[in-house]
């Protein structure tokens, strides 16, 4: 497994097969059905979150995201670094070790007599 | 007295179906049956076969006279007539909240007006019953108060008519809707009144509605009345933090609510008033064009 702070702009990351998530007004929101977490992205970390599919070093998604945006690619880049650090801690990324602290501040809170029925 | 083992029915209910929890209930007293048969009179199904024999037994031998059993066993023995129906009224919604796994069902109430539901998901002593109990009152249709059924396929809502259970808290500013019984039953209804729905009139309970509205409610004594939309987003957080036995089918229950509100309306209520809280909601589902014409 990858250190998450290890990962730079030469990375490939793929997004977890157990994630499922649904975009509503420009977030997104991650469920990861084994670690029953819940995240929300805002539009940024969303539009990072669509590329990360596998098969680009995140260098390329940085160039593509600048230019999609038309904004600096060396800002993009370090957002882009930054974002996938933190979705690999929360255990979002293949291959990627999570963080159990930051993974259990993300679980879902459900009240303990919804799921004792 | 009436022995255990001679018990006589003076009550024998007719058959529910509340989304699949098929019971009956029985009672040696008058007043308590006919009273338990009109709060579950939504969800009466002369066809369902009923699966669970509730049987409220009032006037035992001893000090503990009143007692709850369930299909023949007793679980409630008690000197107080309320632990029979509370524990009653409990037992139903663990039967249909345990019941429904082809349904994505949420800790809320729901409310229609002209075939658009309102599903208002909060935690417990958030005053969902008693705002459901206001809006029906006020002339929306009735849903229910606890579980909040969505078919995860056609994200439509089904009811579960179960009476309206009220809090004494709330009994002051709904006192025109205190239960019509004699002393007797009203000893029963001591810790939280059960309001069947059609208490609120004929023809107010809905089924099968389409969800156009989501408002998160919470009660705040002293607070003013405030309808705010929020993200989302957020809301979608909000409703699997109230869903039954969600990780049972997370990705299922996930996808379902993301997909109602990805056209449902969303918004929060903070009140401390009732009627202003319900006028808010009535404004929100009539719309301000709309209210302005029913208004001329």
């Amino acid at each position: 497994m990858i250190d998450p702070a290890s990962l730079d702009l030469t990375s490939v990351v793929r997004r977890s097969n157990a994630v499922v998530a649904a975009e509503l007004d420009g977030d997104t929101v991650l469920y990861h059905d084994q670690l029953g977490t819940v995240n929300v992205l805002d539009p940024i970390a969303t539009a990072i979150w669509r590329e990360l599919d596998g098969d680009r070093v995140a260098e390329d998604i940085a160039t593509h995201l600048a230019t999609m945006y038309d904004t600096d690619t060396e800002q993009v880049g370090a957002d882009v670094v930054t974002a996938i650090r933190a979705l690999g801690r929360l255990g979002l990324l293949d291959g990627v070790a999570s963080d159990p602290a930051t993974i259990a501040s993300h679980e879902l809170d459900i009240p303990d007599h919804l799921d004792d029925r | 007295m009436v022995s255990e083992e001679t018990a006589r029915w003076a009550v024998t209910s007719p058959s529910f179906d509340a989304l699949g929890h098929r019971f009956a209930i029985r009672s040696t007293h008058a007043g308590i049956g006919r009273f338990l048969t009109d709060a579950y009179t939504a969800c009466e199904d002369p066809d369902a076969a009923p699966a669970t024999r509730y049987d409220v037994l009032h006037d035992l031998a001893g000090d503990y006279p009143h007692a709850l059993r369930i299909d023949g066993d007793e679980v409630v023995r008690s000197a107080r007539p309320a632990d029979v129906v509370g524990h009653l009224t409990w037992h139903v919604n663990q039967q249909v909240i345990g019941r429904g796994s082809d349904l994505v069902l949420l800790h809320a109430a729901a409310v229609s007006s002209d075939g658009v539901a309102v599903v208002l998901p909060a935690p417990m002593e958030s005053g969902k019953s008693t705002l459901a109990a206001g809006l029906v009152d006020r002339g929306f249709r009735y849903l229910t108060d606890e579980a909040a059924a969505i078919d995860p396929a056609t994200l439509r809502l089904r009811a579960y008519p179960k009476p309206l259970s009220i809090d004494p808290g709330s009994w002051e500013v709904l006192a025109h809707l205190r239960p019509q019984v004699d002393d007797e039953v009203a000893r029963y209804l001591v810790d939280q009144w059960q309001l069947a729905p059609a208490r609120f009139g004929l023809d107010t309970v809905d089924d099968d509605v389409a969800v156009g509205h989501v408002v998160f409610p919470r009660y705040e004594a002293g607070a003013e009345t405030t309808l705010a939309p929020i993200p989302r987003s957020r809301a979608l957080v909000r409703m699997l933090e109230q869903t039954f036995r969600f990780e049972r089918h997370g990705r299922r229950d996930f996808q379902a609510l993301a997909r109602l509100l990805a056209t449902a309306r969303v918004h929060e209520l903070v009140s401390g008033d009732l009627d202003h809280a319900c006028e808010a909601v009535r404004r929100l589902v009539l719309g301000s064009d709309d209210l302005a014409k029913a208004r001329r």
